[in-house]
């Protein structure tokens, strides 16, 4: 941009600051991915771990245990199962709408004993994009992703 | 191009992008789990897509500029016009996306490492393009953003990569994931194929218009310059006289 004949000094300095707002955000959020680096645990390394998370908040993942998930006044409570290993999710609250069995699920809580307690629910939703239905919501095995990666 | 091929090339792009749409909307099946929400799909995918190659252009402009021998304005003119489509689309991924998670994760935002560094990108290239006016000369702006054009790339195969280096609630990728296997099938891979497509030849679009604005604003400047110095040579024969 040829400068002699509009130097603006107040627009420049205007987009310095802008500038430099932004190199903090990205700082900000780079603070936040080392958080979030590791999102979830699944059901057997948070189990695994579970005497040294305490009660600390965290996520724990794994694919719902089909007929396992009992509705209350409060939310629901459901087995969550991966690698062989399943453990009881005490939920408060809404559950999202593509909740049901075999759900691959996230949950957001914290240890209390045995069970997870958990206030919110995410679906981690796989990468296949199928029209078929090929699925029914069965009370048997989930045949296509038992370990609730998300397929 | 002259104008009329221009407006030829228009006219393809509209129409590629209006067979994307009724793809997307009409001819495409609903998802067996997420029914008819998976249509933002078709627009979610490709415009991320797209401001990768809109980066990746930034950088490869951004070193030819920095490396002397082929140092041209045209060069940083480039590197700025693909920032800006760059910077358009990656917002546009992150608003589409936000939206479709509600109903299928359960949520508009979570700062996973995908969403995060995709966010990262955003304020990235957003403050590359406020450096773009910071400087005083075309020299000062062409350094420090062909310098900044090509550290901010390095985010890109971070955006990417992160689905696979860490544990994350965004799902792999339905096509390059690390095994290629390829999740995706009939109309709905046709119609996402064909909308990456489409949305290729709509970046090139833009890119046109916005170089050929480029190039008008600096034939402004150095007008705009020559007649600034022709009236202070005038103000200066009036004193002399």
């Amino acid at each position: 941009m040829v400068d002699a004949a509009h130097s603006r000094p107040s627009h420049r300095l205007r987009y310095t600051i802008i500038a430099l707002l932004c190199i903090g955000a990205v700082i900000w959020m780079i603070t936040l991915m080392q958080k979030n680096v590791v999102f979830f645990k699944t059901v057997s390394v948070a189990v695994a771990e579970r005497s040294h998370d305490g009660a600390r908040t965290m996520r724990i993942g794994g694919a719902v245990v089909p007929g396992s998930i009992h509705n209350n006044a409060d939310g629901a409570n459901f087995k969550l199962t991966e690698g062989g290993v399943t453990v009881l999710i005490d939920h408060h609250g809404t559950e999202p709408t593509l909740f049901k069995n075999c759900a691959p699920v996230v949950a957001d809580g914290h240890w209390s004993g045995n069970t997870f307690v958990s206030e919110q629910l995410l679906i981690k939703h796989g990468s296949t994009y199928d029209p078929k239905k090929d699925i029914k919501d069965t009370t048997a095995t989930c045949p296509r992703d038992p370990d609730g990666r998300g397929t | 191009m002259n104008t009329v091929r221009r407006y030829w090339f228009g006219a393809t792009v509209l129409v590629a992008l209006g067979i994307a749409a009724l793809f997307a909307l009409v001819i495409s099946p609903p998802d067996a789990e997420q029914g008819d929400v998976v249509r933002l799909l078709y627009l979610h995918v490709p415009t991320i897509w797209i401001a990768y190659l809109a980066f990746f252009v930034t950088g490869i402009a951004s070193i030819l500029w920095l490396v002397p021998r082929t140092r041209r304005t045209e060069w940083d003119l480039l590197a700025g016009a693909s920032a800006e489509v760059g910077v358009v689309f990656t917002g546009i991924t992150l608003f589409v996306g936000s939206v479709w998670g509600r109903p299928t994760w359960g949520t508009y935002w979570v700062w996973d490492a995908r969403l995060t560094s995709t966010a990262i990108l955003f304020f990235l290239y957003l403050g590359y393009l406020a450096l773009r006016r910071t400087g005083a000369t075309a020299d000062e702006r062409g350094k420090r953003c062909a310098i900044a054009g090509i550290i901010a790339f390095a985010d890109v195969p971070i955006v990417h990569m992160s689905v696979t280096w860490w544990q994350t609630l965004h799902q792999n990728g339905t096509v390059f994931n690390p095994k290629m296997d390829v999740t995706i099938h009939g109309s709905m891979a046709f119609t996402l194929i064909w909308s990456v497509g489409a949305f290729t030849l709509f970046y090139v679009y833009l890119m046109m218009r916005r170089l050929q604005l480029a190039e008008l604003e600096e034939g402004l400047e150095e007008r705009e310059l020559e007649l600034a110095i022709a009236e202070r040579q005038r103000v200066e024969q009036m004193v002399t006289v």
